[in-house]
């Protein structure tokens, strides 16, 4: 039966949360997966506008094309770091370090999907605000207090709840 | 039981024979594997450590096959690499602790005083070391965990007159301590100071095998180990 030592799982995850990897990958992440993949593949554009634009934002320029693009960055940055240690000798002497070959690299697996995870969801979170900006929330607030009215042609006016329409203030 | 048993041992990378026929044993000592290079010492010395299977033949390390046990076997067993790498983002300290919990052995904080890595540089990036002082963090790594045996791959590389001072005094140190310590080395000045016995390969043979004082008496016309190592390699 494996006997994880959770030091290597502990000691991959620091190597892959370290710089500059967090930077490449969900810069990748973000720029390819908002900009560049939406533009080759186009939704149909026959529903809702609103609903539209937060199904490409947040549906597929989110879980979709982030998804697609963190599974190539993360595997061209695992094999990178596992060439580079196989070449400099880092390696050997971790598998002589090492209770067992099995656990080295199943700490090194799992390592790599924790990472994931954490980039996954970091990615998501930083889309997620960027998109809604807080400004629909903050309009509504506001407006209840009738400190800011919304602004009657904006698109958000369609969430904000009908007794708190500028107009009805009037 | 011998700490190491080889019987036979032979490795194959394609056409090129890297150990023909190796049969060797050692024991609690301090044996210098010597020979040109690519006479097959690293090769063996990877066997021996399980990193490598040999073609054919068997290899025993505390009566256990490496490659197969590699975990039980790797647990006993310290070793400086020819050509030590670490990695550049944690300082000394760090990893030497990060040894001591993959080895599940506490952290034994004593180390950090010896002699090898005086200077407080252990404190600093390892990204931040000369080569000298790598290779003396690679000299305390091996020691963590204290193992029964030792492996030392070239331990003069890239250090300073002093470091090899220090070095040979570390292996006299440790070797009292009923170990086995193996070190290949092309300084054989520093052999002759450590070894109790020297085996020198060539072409992937053992060509001569012997105790330090029995192998310079019978080869060597000055007394020296280069003189009785080159009348060897001449008479080969």
């Amino acid at each position: 039966m494996l006997d994880l030592n959770l030091e290597s799982v502990r000691w991959e995850l620091k190597k892959l949360l370290m710089f500059p990897i967090p930077e490449i990958v969900i810069v990748s992440m973000i720029f390819n997966g908002t900009v560049v993949l939406p533009s080759i593949i186009v939704l149909p554009e026959d529903a809702h506008p609103y609903v539209y634009g937060f199904v490409q934002n947040i549906l597929h320029s989110i879980i979709l094309y982030t998804f697609m693009v963190q599974g190539i960055t993360m595997g061209i940055v695992a094999a990178t770091i596992f060439a580079y240690e196989r070449e400099a000798g880092i390696l050997d002497t971790e598998l002589v370090y090492s209770r067992s070959r099995t656990e080295l690299f199943v700490g090194k697996f799992i390592a790599l999907f924790l990472a994931g995870i954490i980039y996954y969801f970091t990615v998501i979170l930083m889309l997620v605000v960027y998109n809604f900006r807080g400004s629909w929330i903050i309009e509504s607030v506001s407006s209840l207090f009738s400190l800011c009215p919304p602004n009657a042609g904006s698109n958000n006016i369609h969430h904000i709840p009908k007794y708190l329409h500028f107009n009805d203030f009037r | 039981m011998n700490a190491v048993e080889a019987m036979n041992v032979s490795k194959r990378f394609g056409s090129i024979t890297a150990l023909d026929g190796v049969s060797v044993s050692f024991n609690n000592g301090v044996y210098g594997l010597i020979g040109p290079n690519g006479s097959g010492k690293t090769t063996f010395i990877r066997i021996m450590l399980g990193l490598q299977k040999p073609s054919s033949g068997k290899i025993l390390v505390f009566g256990k096959d490496p490659f197969r046990s590699h975990g039980q076997v790797c647990s006993r067993i310290g070793y400086l690499r020819e050509k030590c790498a670490f990695p550049k983002w944690v300082t000394g300290i760090e990893y030497l602790k990060h040894v001591s919990r993959l080895k599940r052995v506490e952290f034994d904080q004593s180390i950090l005083t010896h002699p090898i890595v005086k200077g407080g540089f252990l404190t600093r990036k390892i990204g931040t070391y000369s080569a000298g002082m790598i290779q003396r963090l690679g000299l305390i790594q091996a020691l963590v965990g204290d193992p029964s045996l030792i492996v030392l791959d070239e331990p003069s590389t890239n250090l300073d007159p002093l470091g090899r001072v220090e070095m040979v005094g570390l292996v006299k140190e440790i070797k009292h301590d009923n170990k086995t310590i193996v070190v290949s080395t092309h300084i054989l000045e520093d052999l002759e100071q450590i070894c109790d016995f020297i085996i020198v390969m060539k072409g992937g043979r053992i060509i001569a095998k012997d105790s330090l004082e029995k192998f310079v008496a019978g080869f060597s016309s000055d007394g020296t180990l280069a003189n009785a190592y080159a009348r060897v390699m001449g008479d080969a």
